[in-house]
């Protein structure tokens, strides 16, 4: 697969789960999203750790929305008064459009996800304009020294427990911190030299395969953006609407051509194959 | 679990679709009026003008020396729904008469439109209010107005609130009445056209309907249906094969997720 073209759908996907508030729509984008992670996803990637945060994202959105929004014609439960902003009526309507906020977040997230659980890294910085190269590799970089810092932490912190190190207060956190930071800096120059020796930066970046457009790449950036443009300008023109159960709850009006535009998302999985 | 989950794809669409069918008839109905003052003593007019220039007047009764516009507003009849805010910082109106359909939790939307607040001081000209209903006072004789406006450019005033209270004719002395009631109410149980009422007529005719708690009243429209409302009267051509498309697209969507599934197993 063409990961400009994966990058396309990524973007589509974002914009039509970002465009309308409606949850009809979140969910069909989510599915969709879904879809594609399970049949691309690269072998040695979990989802499990993804959809977890997901979940508790979702139920987050859910509980702040439930607490903060007082309005709506079905009160389950009623905090006192006397407590500030939680204090009010607790109502279905606004757990309801708490739960609609969390799927958007989560179908934002899941169409952004291919990116990085379906692309190696080196796949997503080559599809980068040559403009965005440099820049593109240092974030990528950046980034992968996350998961190396706190593999790093792990260790020395069980190294520092085997010495006897029972932390009691803030004050003896340094003990953890500095040797972190330092060994950090560390594994920081390493990879400094060891790009420097792969002559990285003395000319324009190079590229191990040429990256190749088949029909399905093609099927899929033209399919995809198509979508999110059609959907922004129904959206635009008034046929697609956003969805509130506020005073009371309603079933979210839903548009065929909506649909159609979600719908069409699903494309990478049915030509893609891994 | 995969043939669960297949399972599942083939029942979603049938649950989605029951679903609504099911939603649609549980729809509450309006509210019933909240005030009941027919002995009042002060009397306030409000206009209320939707966005299709419809206008409803109502002249609300009230026993204290003052009242907030947002108490005589919900002592209209009139359906209202506020935003309390707490913390000393009142309520805001987000919706009257079941205009807009819905609104978000924070009441206001972002580009879309409000209820633009006036008042008019003892038949003076319509001011509109720097304070919110909650905080604005009136009191015997003054006005107020609601107009349904968008949030860019200039807020026109409501028609005119001349008439909306009609003048009170004093009872007689030696036969005491319980309760003041407005002297002109011509066709008081004759107008069901104005239960359903759409039309804006560019002077409305002043035709009168008893409800409890309003002295006196004009209402060449009366309370509208919810355009968001699941009631099978108010359901729009469309929206029922949008959520059918769904619902089956839904399910297709989750059958294909479980032949991946099942297929990168396999693998």
């Amino acid at each position: 697969m063409n990961p400009r073209a994966l990058a396309a759908w990524s973007i589509s996907g974002i914009t039509i789960s970002l465009a309308s508030g409606n949850p009809v729509y979140r969910v069909l984008v989510l599915l969709c999203a879904l879809n594609v992670l399970v049949a691309l996803r690269r072998p040695d990637v979990s989802l499990r750790g993804m959809g977890i945060a997901l979940v508790v994202a979702a139920l987050i959105a859910i509980t702040v929305t439930t607490l903060a929004s007082h309005t709506g014609a079905h009160a389950f439960l009623a905090l006192p008064s006397g407590i500030p902003v939680l204090g009010g009526p607790l109502t279905i309507e606004a757990v309801l459009f708490g739960a609609s906020t969390g799927v958007g977040i989560a179908a934002a997230v899941l169409a952004a996800a291919p990116l990085s659980l379906v692309l190696m890294p080196n796949s997503l910085v080559d599809a980068l304009p040559s403009g965005l190269a440099r820049t593109g590799a240092a974030i990528g970089t950046a980034l992968n020294l996350i998961p190396g810092i706190a593999r790093s932490a792990t260790e020395i912190r069980d190294a520092q427990r085997m010495r006897g190190w029972r932390p009691r207060r803030v004050r003896e956190w340094p003990d953890l911190a500095v040797p972190v930071v330092l060994t950090a800096l560390e594994g920081s120059i390493t990879l400094a030299e060891a790009m420097e020796a792969r002559g990285y930066g003395a000319g324009p970046r190079t590229h191990y395969a040429d990256v190749v457009w088949g029909r399905a790449d093609v099927a899929v950036c033209v399919v995809a953006p198509a979508a999110a443009i059609a959907f922004v300008a129904l959206r635009v023109a008034g046929v697609i609407g956003d969805w509130y159960p506020f005073p009371d709850v309603s079933l979210p009006p839903v548009s065929v051509a909506g649909v159609a535009c979600c719908l069409a998302l699903a494309i990478p999985a049915l030509v893609w194959r891994r | 679990m995969i043939r669960r989950l297949m399972r599942v794809a083939l029942a979603l669409p049938l649950l989605a679709v029951g679903a609504g069918a099911a939603s649609s008839v549980t729809r509450d109905g309006p509210a019933a009026p909240l005030c009941v003052q027919a002995a009042s003593s002060h009397r306030v007019g409000l206009v209320v003008e939707h966005a299709d220039g419809q206008v409803v007047r109502r002249c609300v009764g009230f026993d204290t020396p003052t009242a907030t516009a947002l108490s005589a507003l919900q002592g209209s009849g009139l359906e209202v729904g506020i935003s309390s805010y707490g913390g000393g910082l009142g309520a805001a109106i987000c919706q009257i008469d079941n205009e807009p359909a819905t609104y978000p939790p924070s009441c206001f939307t972002g580009a879309g439109s409000y209820w633009v607040l006036f008042v008019s001081h003892a038949g003076g000209a319509w001011v509109t209010s720097a304070l919110g209903a909650s905080s604005v006072t009136v009191a015997n004789g003054d006005d107020i107005g609601f107009r349904f406006d968008p949030q860019t450019g200039a807020d026109p005033p409501p028609p005119s609130p001349a008439g909306t209270c009609p003048v009170l004719t004093p009872p007689p002395a030696a036969t005491p009445t319980p309760a003041v009631r407005a002297s002109p109410r011509p066709n008081a149980t004759s107008t069901p056209s104005a239960v359903t009422s759409t039309s804006r007529p560019a002077t409305p005719p002043p035709t009168s309907r008893p409800t409890a708690g309003v002295l006196g009243l004009v209402t060449p429209g009366a309370t509208r249906a919810s355009a968001g409302s699941l009631s099978p009267g108010s359901a729009r051509p469309g929206v029922n094969l949008g959520i059918l498309l769904a619902a089956i697209g839904a399910g297709a969507l989750v059958g294909l997720l479980g032949t991946q599934a099942l297929r990168r197993r396999r693998q």
